[in-house]
């Protein structure tokens, strides 16, 4: 357990990219592409960070009520995941699908996730996408009742990294 | 003995393994932009130092209803009103124009503005400066049609600098140092050039709801009927509309009439009640 012989991955271009119900009228999707990530593949352990002003909308308003509005970016400037994976990667040279436990930080609330990974490792870079679903109101995201029926609480979010060694 | 003690040093080092990861991922934050000091590219009457987004066309009308102490014959002044339409498109993320029609004085507007500097999150500006510049053409027929009349006279120009710092989430401050000129003065006491300086302030109530105050302080004010200009509203924003409601003293809505021509007085109640109303719409 010593790290003279860590191994130890990261990036800072991970893309983490949202989208809202596709059944809302309103779509909201935006893309970051600043993401800082980190994995130890000795340990298991992996964390995510995230600045919230990184994410991009195609409808500069939208952008600027994403900040103002809904998550604060201003109060709450990052969001982080904590986490590790249930089993230690291995025989990554195949993709496999592992199971990530860990903690979302996001609008000042912590909260317990889960959800699945495929990670690869070929020619020292760690590949690893996920996929999940936040809930606005997990978060303490308020929707006003006056657009309610516009926006969806229930938001899809994907992770894409390559991370290098270190 | 020595290769020992490193070892065993690095060792107790990854009994952080957690803080240790978040530790490699620390870097500097990318400087950054403060975003909406403001909620409109108007904070009253005034300009704000925001402007409309690359791409975006931003739909304005506007409305000051008649004096509120002309009593219940005229509702308060609600049966009358003075009105503005204006068209704004931001050119790139730094430059937006604009065209307007007022019903003062049956003016015609085309203006520019350009963000000079930007506010950033850390390091770096503390304020956001923009910079204002407009035209004025009235085109109310002549008064006296006989003599000789040039169109230059109708022309008046406003030169703006809004300098704003946006405090924390709640509150932004401005100062708008204005220069407005008039090529053609009806009365001999009145000056062609005039300076003044504007005062604006935004504090957030909820977050979509704001209260507004604006002040225009005149340097060396040409007559005593002439006002400074004070306002008072709110913003209110719903999605895609931003609704601002005030009271204000001044009925023009356009820089050289509410800076220079306002002649309302908040001790007599010659207040107005009035809206804007904007809406944006991407041309992408």
């Amino acid at each position: 357990m010593c790290p003279l012989f860590a191994q130890k991955y990261m990036t800072r271009s991970a893309e983490v990219y949202f989208l809202s119900d596709k059944e809302a009228v309103e779509l909201v999707e935006a893309t970051n592409d600043q993401v800082g990530a980190v994995v130890d593949l000795e340990n298991g352990n992996l964390a995510f960070q995230i600045q919230m002003r990184a994410f991009h909308f195609n409808i500069a308003l939208m952008e600027e009520h994403f900040n103002e509005n809904y998550v604060e970016s201003e109060l709450y400037p990052k969001a982080t995941f904590r986490g590790a994976f249930l089993d230690l990667p291995k025989n990554l040279s195949t993709e496999q699908e592992l199971l990530v436990k860990g903690t979302m930080d996001f609008h000042g609330i912590q909260k317990e996730m889960n959800f699945s990974v495929t990670l690869s490792l070929i020619d020292d870079v760690l590949v690893g996408n996920a996929e999940f679903v936040l809930l606005c109101s997990d978060f303490g995201i308020e929707i006003p009742k006056l657009v309610a029926d516009k926006l969806a609480n229930a938001i899809q979010v994907k992770v894409n990294a390559r991370l290098k060694k270190i | 003995m020595k290769h020992l003690v490193i070892f065993a040093f690095l060792c107790t080092s990854s009994l952080v393994a957690q803080d240790d990861l978040f530790s490699l991922l620390e870097t500097e934050n990318s400087i950054q932009e403060v975003s909406a000091t403001f909620k409109g590219t108007r904070v009253i009457n005034g300009q704000s130092v925001e402007l409309p987004a690359k791409g975006n066309l931003q739909f304005v009308i506007e409305h000051r209803f008649g004096t509120i102490n002309s009593g219940p014959y005229e509702l308060w002044g609600l049966d009358q009103a003075q009105m503005r339409i204006s068209f704004d498109y931001g050119l790139s993320k730094n430059t937006a124009i604009g065209v307007a029609r007022n019903s003062f004085k049956k003016t015609f507007e085309a203006s520019i503005k350009s963000k000079l500097i930007k506010q950033k999150l850390t390091k770096g500006s503390l304020v956001s400066i923009t910079s204002y510049n407009a035209i004025f053409v009235n085109s109310i027929n002549w008064s006296n049609p006989e003599r000789e009349n040039l169109f230059s006279s109708r022309l008046s120009y406003a030169h703006q600098i809004m300098i704003a710092r946006k405090f924390n989430q709640s509150l932004s401050l401005q100062l708008s140092p204005s220069y407005i000129h008039r090529n053609f003065v009806e009365l001999d006491a009145m000056n062609n050039d005039y300076m003044a300086l504007g005062m604006g302030a935004r504090y957030k109530l909820t977050k979509r709801v704001s209260l507004n105050a604006e002040y225009f302080y005149q340097f060396k004010r040409p007559r005593e009927e002439f006002t400074n200009s004070l306002s008072l509203g709110f913003d209110i924003e719903t999605g895609g509309h931003v609704f601002q409601l005030h009271v204000t003293n001044s009925q023009g809505m356009f820089e050289s009439a509410f800076i220079g021509e306002t002649t309302g007085k908040w001790s007599e109640g010659d207040l107005y009640f009035g809206f804007n109303i904007s809406r944006v719409f991407g041309l992408h």
